[in-house]
């Protein structure tokens, strides 16, 4: 199978690049990653009722600024925790958001900002330049960083991203961050599995760019086969598979794409629409509930399920 | 019988529960909670959850009282919340999900006693009732929300984070199967005109 | 699909003939009485907020084990020298973390220290993961302006506690798709 194939090809080793490997016992498994994920999206939604209310309980001024956002995206992430106290000579990262912006452009705790966009940022307003400009970001319109860091300047950029949108229903009404798109963590497209090209491998498939599919979503969803490469999304390229996810999941089900693929080492343009996640496709393993109450064993995570008042 | 948008309220009462009148609060919640609850069993079908979402409704409704401006009818403000509440509730799908509700809801779509608002139902208001209660929840929040409610397609399509022709779309879905139920013509008569007939 | 005008209207004449009103479920001392219990569940979640982020951070120590934790954070210190620290011989007192914030930040540090992604993710996998990260960086980025703008420090306590909720869920999601993908 041409799945087994590429698998044989990529996990080759001196290709893998494996974190630090677990612990002995630690048997992990697609039914460990499950249940994290499905706690995790727990995590989110509960998280995204508190944090409603929590910035609801803030002065009403923040609870302003904070929903007004440009646009059903949001407002643009940067990913940035500054803290207000620190010295006068720009404006220091306390924390850099994992996975975030600052931290793919190269931003670490423990920089210091000294200019944005070429601008100094000095002083004791420095923290409130740089939050101006966080707050003024636009998605993918780039933002040159000075930082300073153990006494040496470096240059980096930053791509702010889409944020994952708010829920401003209006007046009085607490905005509510909104949820992963369902239909990306459900139904026929959850399955499809991508990996980056590197250059060897594009070798292979006659594409330096691009993210392959490595297993393809079942039912011809998006039209893709095994062994395509995904070269562009109406337009947009993808870098890696998470940027491929973050392109797919921007889109509402139903809508029509144009995915530029690479098939057997011919250029296709696939029109497809996102499919939506029907109730066939979902995996009853994510809606069961928790596993039954039990002493956790040693090292086991505690996991705080949000206790529904009113039941 | 007043819609909730109507509902209009004091101000000197509003003033009073703001300050902690306890007597005041009793008679806004009092004045509001029929509508109020109307409105959220009309968008939800299952009722734990309506009550649920009524309770969540009414204590942001206080939470946020000293805010309200004034600028429209009290029960607007409160439609509002009630409206977000519901569609947060509904465009959330963990929360459907782990109540095992996305099936139920449609159960309890087609006719159940439960899904019936109106305390006596006539003949004429039954078949309504039915009707609307055997659309599938997004269509017949869309319906209601636009119908009845009086909202745009655009302050709709806003609500679910959707686009406009979506909302369009589910208002169609809702008239097409809400016309199976109804013939084209018939009388005037409302539910309320019947209901007094009824009484004698 | 189409829909004859008059019937619309006379549909729509129909449903707002329904009655707009319905008893209240429950009297005014019943909604005060679950307001109380609802402040009170909120209440005990505070409580037991600060613990499962304590909980939750110690994972990370106890699944990667101490020696692991001594690599994170001298990286430059040779294996030797590690060992002796472990067996409380070094000249350098290293322990377990003992605050959330180390541990949390032991958490973070592991996240930094793993390549982007896997070799080969899967979608469903990458969507919840970009959601904890797309969702982290908008608090970060609200603590900033929130700060910006004054505001006072045990207010942002309960944000930032969601933050460090949000990032162990992170290090779990992670560690658990390392895990797999290690498998194959």
């Amino acid at each position: 199978m041409l799945r087994t194939l590429i698998l044989a090809i990529l996990l080759v080793p001196g290709l893998v690049l494996a974190a630090d490997p677990p612990l002995a016992g630690d048997k992990g498994g697609d039914a460990d990653l499950e249940a994290k994920l499905d706690a995790a999206r727990e995590r989110l939604q509960a998280s995204a009722q508190e944090v409603a209310e929590l910035t609801n309980q803030l002065n009403r001024p923040f609870f302003q600024k904070f929903s007004t956002f440009n646009g059903p995206g949001g407002r643009a992430i940067i990913g940035v925790q500054l803290d207000r106290s620190g010295g006068n000579d720009g404006a220091h990262v306390l924390e850099v958001s994992p996975g975030g912006p600052a931290a793919e452009a190269g931003v670490r705790a423990g920089d210091v900002i000294v200019a944005v966009n070429g601008t100094e940022v000095k002083g004791e307003e420095a923290t409130r330049q740089v939050v101006k400009i966080i707050r003024a970001a636009k998605p993918d319109t780039k933002l040159s960083v000075r930082v300073l860091r153990d006494g040496k300047t470096q240059e980096l950029t930053v791509t702010p991203r889409p944020g994952p949108g708010i829920m401003a229903f209006g007046e009085g009404v607490p905005a509510m961050p909104a949820m992963p798109p369902f239909f990306m963590v459900q139904g026929p497209l959850s399955n499809m599995e991508l990996a980056t090209l590197s250059p060897q491998l594009g070798k292979y498939f006659g594409t330096e760019k691009g993210v392959l599919v490595v297993r393809a979503p079942p039912d011809g969803a998006l039209k893709l086969e095994d062994g395509d490469v995904l070269l562009a999304v109406d337009g947009r390229e993808p870098k890696s598979g998470s940027h491929a996810t973050r392109i797919l999941g921007s889109y509402q089900p139903g809508e029509k794409v144009t995915l530029r693929v690479m098939r057997q080492h011919k250029t296709l343009d696939l029109e497809a629409t996102v499919p939506e996640p029907s109730p066939g496709h979902r995996k009853d393993i994510m809606f069961q509930r928790s596993p039954p109450e039990s002493a956790p064993a040693p090292g086991e995570v505690i996991i705080m399920r949000r206790t529904d008042e009113s039941t | 019988m007043t819609k909730l948008v109507e509902i209009e309220i004091p101000e000197d009462l509003l003033r009073r529960a703001c300050a902690g009148d306890v007597a005041a609060q009793a008679a806004v919640y009092t004045a509001t909670a029929p509508a109020a609850f109307a409105l959220i069993r009309r968008l939800i079908a299952n009722r734990a959850m309506a009550e649920d979402l009524f309770q969540d409704t009414m204590m942001t409704m206080f939470q946020c009282l000293p805010e309200f401006r004034g600028e429209a009818p009290f029960g607007a403000w409160l439609r509002q919340i009630a409206v977000s509440k519901c569609l947060m509730y509904l465009r959330s799908p963990w929360h459907r999900a782990r109540l095992h509700l996305e099936s139920n809801d449609d159960a309890e779509g087609t006719y159940g006693s439960s899904t019936l608002v109106t305390p006596a139902p006539v003949a004429e208001c039954f078949d309504v009732e039915k009707a609307l209660a055997s659309l599938p929840p997004t269509a017949r929040v869309v319906v209601w929300l636009y119908e009845v409610e009086g909202y745009t397609h655009g302050e709709i399509a806003g609500f679910f984070g959707r686009s406009v022709s979506f909302s369009k779309s589910q208002l169609a879905r809702a008239h097409l199967r809400l016309r199976e139920w109804f013939e084209p013509s018939r009388g005037e008569e409302t539910c309320t005109s019947i209901q007094s007939n009824g009484r004698t | 699909m189409y829909i004859d005008p008059e019937q619309r209207q006379n549909i729509a004449r129909r449903l707002r003939s329904l009655p707009q009103e319905t008893r209240q479920p429950y009297d005014w001392i019943e909604f005060r009485r679950r307001a109380r219990e609802r402040a009170n569940a909120s209440s005990r979640r505070g409580v037991n907020g600060k613990k499962y982020a304590t909980l939750a951070a110690a994972l990370v120590v106890a699944v990667m084990g101490v020696a692991a934790w001594i690599r994170l954070t001298r990286p430059d210190m040779p294996m030797s020298a590690q060992s002796d620290a472990t067996s409380g011989s070094g000249a350098v007192v290293i322990g377990p973390p003992d605050t959330v914030e180390a541990r949390a930040e032991i958490a973070e540090r592991w996240l930094a220290s793993l390549p982007d992604e896997p070799i080969v993710v899967r979608v469903g996998t990458r969507a919840t993961i970009a959601g904890l990260e797309d969702r982290i960086a908008q608090l970060d980025d609200f603590l900033s302006m929130a700060r910006a703008e004054g505001a006072q420090p045990a207010k942002l306590t309960a944000i930032e506690e969601q933050r460090t909720r949000l990032v162990n869920s992170l290090v779990q999601v992670r560690y658990a798709e390392t895990l797999v993908s290690a498998s194959r």
